[in-house]
C-alpha cells in the first residue's frame, strides 16, 4: 500500500507535479540532443579523419616522421599487402609514395605534401574520390594529372586543367620540376587536406624525379566490426621492422578531440543533474513542509521512520518513473529522425567546415549512454529527496500534529 | 491488574527558558474496559497527560507502565512498534490519510502491522459497519462529514486491536448532534468490543457519557470519580 499510497500523494499537488515532471521531461530530451550532437560531431571529425587522411592503421619507416622522404622507404620485399589483405577486419590496404614538394601556378607558390596513390588500390582505403566537386579523379587521358582542394585550387588560382609545376628534391638532392595537370578540385574538412596536400599517381612522381616507384607508406582501413587491437597485433608482426600505428596515434587532436567531447558532456550532465537536484529538493520539501501534521499523524499512529522515508522516496521515484522515459523517448524519436535525416549546421554555423567538421552531422546515441542517463537521473533525484525525507523522518509527532 | 499505570509524573516544558509545569505529579490506574473522560479547563494538561500515556512525549520525571512495561525507558524507534501494536489513537483532527478511502485508511494500520491482505480487508469493513459508515466506505476523508471522520477514525483505532484507545477531544470539531452519536458510538464499542477508551474533553455532554470521570487542574488530579456507584476513587 506504500507505493499505492505514494502514487497517490504524487498527485494531491497535480499542477505541481506535472510542472516538476515537465520540467524534467524537456529537461531529460534536451541532454539527449545535446550528448548527442557532441556525439556527432566527434564522430564526424574522426570519420572524416579515418576516411579521407588517416584510414585506420599506418606503416611507415621508424625515421618517415621527420621528414618526408622517399629515402626512408618499405624495401619491395616488405611491402607484401597480399598478406595484409588476408588479415580478418582488414577491409583495404594500399602502399603510398609521400613526398614534400613545392607547388607552383602562374600566380603564386605553396610548399605541399604529396600523396602518390595507386589508382586501382586507393579507393579500397580513401575516399577522397567522393569529395570531388569538380573534374575528375587520378583517371582520363591527360599526363600527369593532379588533384587538390578547393582552398589551394584558390590560393594558387587554378582552374581544371591549369597547369602546375612541383618542384622535388631527388635522393642525391638534386632539384628536379614536373609539370602536372589538375584533373580534379575537391573539397575536404579538414584543412590539412584542402590546403595542404595534393594527389597525384604514384609513378608519375616516380617518374618526374627519375627513380624506380618506392612506396614509404602502407595504409589499412578496417571493416567496421574489425578488431583493432587484433589487427594491429598481426600488422604489427608482419613488418616488424617497421614503425605501425594507429590512426589515434597518429593524429594527436584526436585523443584531445575526445577528451574534449568527453568533458563537454560531463559539464552538460552535472549542469542537468545538479538542476534537477535542486528541483527534486524543492518539489519534495514542499511535499513535506504542507504534511507535517499528517506526517505527524501517520507516525503517532505507528507508522515507523523506515516507511516514511521509503514513501517520501517512492514518491521522488515515481516522478523519475514518469518523466525519464518520456524525455528519453522524446530525445530518442528526435535523436532517430536526425540520424537518419542528418542535421544541416551549413546555415548557422559557416567556419565549422574550415576546422574539419562537417556541416551535416547525424547525432546518435548509444544505449549505453541512454541507459547511464536514466541510471544518473534515477540516482540523482533519489539523492535529492534524502534531504525533505530526513526532514519529514525527524518530524517529533506531537509538535508536527500540532503544527498550525 | 491495571493496564496503564502513572506514577508520580510530573512534566515541565522549557526547563531551560521560561519553564511551564504542565504536570506536577501526576498518579493514575486505569483498568481494561474503562471508558474514562480526562476533564479539566483548557491548560489543566489534558493533552500532555494523554501524550505522555501514549507514548508521544516523555515525562520530565516518574514513570508510565503499560501492561506492566516502562515505556518512559523505551528509544523513539521503539515506541513508534509500541503505539502501533498496543495503542489506539483517535486525534481532534488530521485523523486520516487523505489519500485514501474510508476502508484503506483502517486498513492501511493493520498493514502496518503485517495483518494478511485478505484478514485486513474483512476486518475493516466490519469494523466500518460497526462505527456505522458502512456506506461510505469507499469515500475519501474529504467526501465525509467531521463526525463521519472521527468514525473512521476509531474503526481505524480499534482495527489494530490496542490494550487501549487515546482520544484527546475527538468532539472538538464537532456539532452537538455528531457529538453525542460519535460519543454513543464509542460506548457501543466499549461495551460489545470491550475496547477500552481514554478521552478528553471540556464538553459537559461528552462528560456526561463517561463512566469515569478524571479531573485535572493545573497539572494536578483533583478529583476522579467512577460513576457506576458515584464513589470517589481518590481525592
Ligand atoms: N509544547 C509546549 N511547550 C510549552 N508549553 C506547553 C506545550 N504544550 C503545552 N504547554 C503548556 O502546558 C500546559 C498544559 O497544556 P495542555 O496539556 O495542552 O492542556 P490542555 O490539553 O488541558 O488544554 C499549558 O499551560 C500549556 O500552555
Ligand atoms: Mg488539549
Amino acid at each position: 500500500m506504500l507505493f499505492f499510497i505514494a502514487w497517490r500523494n504524487v498527485w494531491r499537488q497535480r499542477i505541481r507535479s506535472l510542472v516538476i515532471i515537465m520540467a524534467m521531461i524537456v529537461g531529460v530530451w534536451g541532454l539527449t540532443l545535446a550528448i548527442g550532437f557532441i556525439n556527432a560531431f566527434t564522430d564526424s571529425y574522426l570519420d572524416n579523419i579515418v576516411k579521407y587522411e588517416l584510414a585506420h592503421m599506418q606503416v611507415h619507416h621508424p625515421k618517415f616522421k621527420d621528414d618526408f622522404d622517399l629515402k626512408y622507404d618499405l624495401k619491395e620485399g616488405d611491402v607484401q599487402l597480399d598478406k595484409i589483405k588476408q588479415i580478418e577486419g582488414v577491409k583495404g590496404v594500399t602502399a603510398r609514395s609521400i613526398v614534400s614538394a613545392m607547388i607552383s601556378s602562374s600566380k603564386t607558390a605553396s610548399g605541399v605534401k604529396v600523396i602518390g596513390i595507386d589508382r586501382k588500390e586507393e579507393p579500397t582505403v580513401s575516399n577522397v574520390e567522393d569529395l570531388i566537386i569538380e573534374g575528375e579523379y587520378l583517371d582520363g587521358k591527360m599526363r600527369n594529372p593532379i588533384i587538390l582542394g578547393e582552398k589551394l585550387a584558390e590560393k594558387l588560382n587554378v582552374k581544371i586543367r591549369s597547369k602546375l609545376v612541383l618542384t622535388f628534391q631527388n635522393e642525391l638532392g638534386d632539384i628536379t620540376a614536373a609539370a602536372f595537370r589538375v584533373n580534379g578540385i575537391y573539397k575536404a574538412q579538414s584543412p590539412k587536406l584542402n590546403e595542404g596536400s595534393v594527389f597525384v599517381r604514384a609513378r608519375d612522381i616516380a617518374r618526374s624525379i627519375g627513380a624506380e616507384n618506392k612506396v614509404n607508406e602502407v595504409a589499412i582501413l578496417l571493416e567496421p566490426t574489425a578488431n583493432e587491437d587484433s589487427v594491429y597485433k598481426d600488422v604489427s608482426n608482419i613488418y616488424q621492422q617497421y614503425l605501425v600505428e594507429k590512426w589515434s596515434d597518429i593524429a594527436p587532436e584526436i585523443e584531445m578531440l575526445r577528451s574534449q567531447s568527453k568533458i563537454s558532456t560531463t559539464i552538460l550532465v552535472t549542469i542537468f543533474m545538479l538542476a534537477l537536484v535542486f528541483g527534486i529538493v524543492n518539489t519534495m520539501l514542499m511535499a513535506v513542509l504542507e504534511r507535517i501534521r499528517e506526517l505527524g499523524m501517520l507516525m503517532a499512529i505507528g507508522m515507523n521512520k523506515i516507511r516514511v522515508f521509503s514513501m517520501i522516496l517512492f514518491e521522488t521515484f515515481y516522478l523519475g518513473l514518469i518523466s525519464c522515459p518520456i524525455g528519453l523517448f522524446f530525445g530518442y524519436l528526435t535523436l532517430s529522425y536526425f540520424s537518419y535525416n542528418g542535421f544541416d549546421l551549413s546555415s548557422y554555423a559557416k567556419g565549422l567546415e574550415d576546422i574539419g567538421y562537417s556541416t551535416v552531422v547525424y547525432p546518435t546515441l548509444a544505449f549505453q549512454q541512454y541507459a547511464g542517463l536514466a541510471a544518473g537521473i534515477f540516482i540523482t533525484a533519489l539523492l535529492g529527496a534524502m534531504y525533505p525525507a530526513f526532514k519529514a523522518i525527524r518530524l517529533k509527532p506531537v509538535e508536527a500534529l500540532n503544527k498550525i | 491488574m491495571a493496564i496503564i499505570e502513572v506514577i508520580d509524573v510530573k512534566k515541565v516544558y522549557n526547563p531551560d527558558e521560561i519553564p511551564v509545569e504542565a504536570l506536577r505529579g501526576v498518579n493514575l490506574q486505569i483498568e481494561p474496559g474503562e471508558f474514562t473522560a480526562i476533564v479539566g479547563p483548557s491548560g489543566s494538561g489534558k493533552s500532555t497527560l494523554l501524550n505522555i500515556i501514549g507514548g508521544l512525549d516523555s515525562p520530565t520525571r516518574g514513570k508510565i507502565l503499560i501492561g506492566g512495561r516502562d515505556i518512559s525507558e523505551m528509544k523513539e524507534s521503539q515506541l513508534i512498534d509500541f503505539r502501533l501494536n498496543n495503542i489506539g489513537f483517535v486525534f481532534q483532527s488530521y485523523n486520516l490519510i487523505p489519500v485514501l478511502t474510508a476502508i484503506e485508511n483502517v486498513a492501511f494500520i493493520m498493514e502496518l502491522q503485517n495483518v494478511s491482505k485478505k484478514e485486513r480487508n474483512q476486518r475493516a469493513m466490519e469494523l466500518l459497519e460497526e462505527v456505522g459508515i458502512a456506506e461510505q466506505y469507499n469515500r475519501r476523508p474529504s467526501q465525509l462529514s467531521g463526525g463521519q471522520q472521527q468514525r473512521v477514525a476509531v474503526a481505524r483505532a480499534l482495527a489494530s486491536r490496542p490494550k487501549f484507545i487515546l482520544a484527546d477531544e475527538p468532539t472538538a470539531n464537532l456539532d452537538s448532534v455528531s457529538t453525542s452519536n460519535l460519543l454513543d458510538m464509542m460506548a457501543e464499542m466499549n461495551e460489545k468490543e470491550k475496547a477500552t477508551f481514554i478521552f478528553s474533553t471540556h464538553d459537559q455532554r461528552v462528560i456526561d457519557k463517561a463512566k469515569r470521570i478524571i479531573t485535572l487542574e493545573d497539572g494536578i488530579i483533583v478529583s476522579d470519580v467512577v460513576k457506576s456507584n458515584l464513589t470517589h476513587v481518590s481525592e
